[in-house]
């Protein structure tokens, strides 16, 4: 498979502090990969940094998505070539629609107005796949949204937006098992409609059952400490990141 | 002229106790568009129905009322019977055409248990340097509901005088809508007088400001009847150079216990260029009142712009995305589909 995404050396700091401090990754279109690691080993900041969060600095290394160099690029630009990130705790916009924010997110990826009908219709058909009330497309952006409602709200923009490559960031974090199951579903339907690579950050695996990993990352103090295949994953289950830690020390 | 003017002073040297203006003398009754719907009695005229003995005070102030008292126009008179609940709205298109200083006035006299809507809509084709005043004092007697809606879409060159005020019975209300989108120098005042017990007053104004636009503003709530209810909101938008004052009164006078009253400004901020002043006041002579106010006054925050940029969203649509969000807060309360596309049109057009 061709790269898609490819990490080079990156490093990244907030507030002078340090938290990746090197990691290199490679992406092939339509892999699914899966980082895990221990909390505050970097994970989410890799997603962030990967999309262009204004918060971190990044200090070295570089980013290529589609052959092109997005380090530094402003993340509305990088997401317009194709890469998306699903939230770990999406934020709240009073005002702004579920529906209308999609359907103006769609607009500025084709450049082109989206006819209201069309939008619509798709959007519904989509919600279904989620088990969603459509009635949330008319809500204020996840205002008041359950944290199980809201991560369904990133699948949907995942699944409308179709994007290359879906960087999900504990997208089954405190979800009851129903939630699980119906999200689960959703990253299948993009795999299947779209075809794209996941980055999936996670500490559970119950999001992977349905999906077949290429590569498993263990991510530990801001570097990438091993990489694996799928049985990666259930030596991780078993025997905890401890190996890794041990390893760095 | 001094306009605008709050109810009790606060320093001089802040400059938001009142409004000096050198306005034309204006020289032209308005033209504008009417759909008269049945049920409501126009008469040429000012002093008519039940409460015509009454002396209204609107928010541009006594010295406006009587500069426009002396240009010699009449204002045009509209009744409602009483128990009469007109359903459609009596529409006002107004057309500001030229360099002229043009003025509307209406008288609004609802009986016991009367409704009305009326939606007046502000635009011009032109880019001349014109001046428009329009005035609306209303009388509602027991129980009766009125509810103005007002869009203004006027050229960046346009002066525009927006005068308001009336007398709400026991158990009677005023509910105004008023979206602000276009003209240079903008003078808003709304006065009403909340007589009668279980009297309410529903204010919402929703503006959008940019280049050198100005935008003051008096609004006050006169508390007098027990149990009375007043509601001011504003929700703005501020860009370039634009200039904002908002003062907004509740006055609780004696004799009105139980009353309550609120004013929530909201207003974003999106050039550190712009001047934004807020005057909100409470004045109590009363002891069983409650009175709140509370205000939102800032940017947009970087975790909202970067959750919208995540998603292809560049900061001048988000920010627009946010803009359309406060006006539609405000454009959501009308209940006239048809204005409310007028409204989306105006903002997809802007």
């Amino acid at each position: 498979m061709s790269e898609l995404l490819s990490v080079k050396g990156l490093k990244a700091e907030i507030e002078e502090k340090e938290i990746l401090r090197g990691v290199d990754l490679e992406v092939g279109d339509g892999e699914v990969h899966v980082i895990m690691g221990p909390n505050g080993a970097g994970k989410s900041t890799l997603g962030s940094v990967i999309i262009g969060d204004p918060r971190f600095e990044v200090t070295g290394g570089s980013v290529f998505f589609d052959g092109e160099d997005i380090t530094g690029e402003s993340p509305d630009k990088i997401s317009k070539k194709g890469v998306f990130l699903s939230f770990q705790n999406p934020i709240e916009i009073p005002g702004i629609t579920l529906g209308n924010f999609i359907k103006t997110a769609l607009e500025m990826k084709t450049g082109e107005r989206i006819k209201l009908w069309d939008f619509k219709k798709k959007l519904k058909e989509t919600m279904e796949v989620l088990q969603m009330d459509p009635a949330y497309a008319e809500r204020d952006l996840n205002v008041g949204f359950s944290g199980g409602e809201k991560k369904k709200a990133e699948i949907l923009q995942l699944l409308m937006l179709r994007p290359k490559l879906a960087i999900l960031d504990e997208t089954d974090s405190g979800l009851d098992v129903d939630a699980v199951h119906i999200v689960s579903k959703g990253i299948e339907e993009y795999k299947k409609q779209v075809g794209g690579a996941l980055m999936i950050i996670t500490h559970s695996t119950k999001i992977l059952e349905s999906l077949k990993v290429d590569k498993t990352h263990v991510l530990v103090d801001g570097e990438i400490a091993v990489t694996g295949d799928a049985s990666l994953i259930e030596k991780i289950n078993n025997e905890g990141f401890e190996q890794f830690i041990r390893k760095e020390d | 002229m001094k306009i605008n003017r709050l109810p009790a002073p606060t320093w001089n040297r802040l400059k938001v106790n009142a409004t000096e203006v050198n306005a034309v003398r204006p020289n032209k009754a308005a033209g504008y568009e009417e759909k008269l719907p049945e049920g409501v009695d126009k008469i040429h005229g000012r002093g008519i129905g039940p409460l015509s003995d009454v002396t209204i005070k609107t928010g541009l102030g006594e010295e406006f009322d009587k500069f426009i008292e002396d240009a010699g126009f009449k204002p045009e008179g509209y009744v409602v019977s009483d128990e009469e609940k007109i359903e459609t709205p009596l529409y006002q298109t107004f057309d500001v055409k030229g360099n002229d200083a043009s003025v509307a006035l209406f008288d609004y006299s609802l009986s016991d248990n009367a409704e009305l809507t009326v939606i007046q809509i502000v635009k011009d084709e032109d880019n001349e340097s014109g001046v428009f005043f329009v005035q609306n004092k209303y009388r509602l007697s027991k129980g009766a509901k009125l509810t103005i809606v007002q869009i203004q879409t006027l050229s960046e060159s346009k002066e525009f005088y927006n005068d308001i005020g009336g007398y709400v019975s026991d158990d009677a209300s005023f509910n105004l809508i008023q979206i602000v989108l276009g003209a240079k120098n903008n003078y808003y005042g709304a006065n009403a007088c909340l007589a009668g017990k279980n009297s309410a007053l529903n204010l919402a104004v929703a503006y959008s400001l940019k280049n050198d636009e100005l935008l003051d503003m008096n609004y006050v709530a006169d508390h007098n009847g027990k149990n009375s209810e007043s509601d001011i909101k504003a929700n703005g938008v501020m860009q370039g150079r634009a200039n904002k004052l908002f003062r907004g009164t509740i006055d609780f006078h004696k004799g009105c216990a139980g009353s309550k009253g609120a004013e929530l400004e909201d207003v974003l901020l999106i050039d550190d260029t712009i001047v934004n002043k807020t005057v909100p006041l409470i004045l109590c002579d009363e002891e069983d009142v409650e009175g709140a106010h509370g205000a939102t006054i800032g940017r947009p925050d970087e975790s909202f712009l970067f959750y919208m940029g995540s998603r292809g969203i560049p900061r001048e649509e988000a920010y627009e995305l946010l803009k359309r969000a406060k006006i539609d807060a405000v454009a959501n309360l009308i209940e006239d589909e048809k204005t409310k596309t007028y409204i989306a049109e105006c903002l997809d057009r802007a």
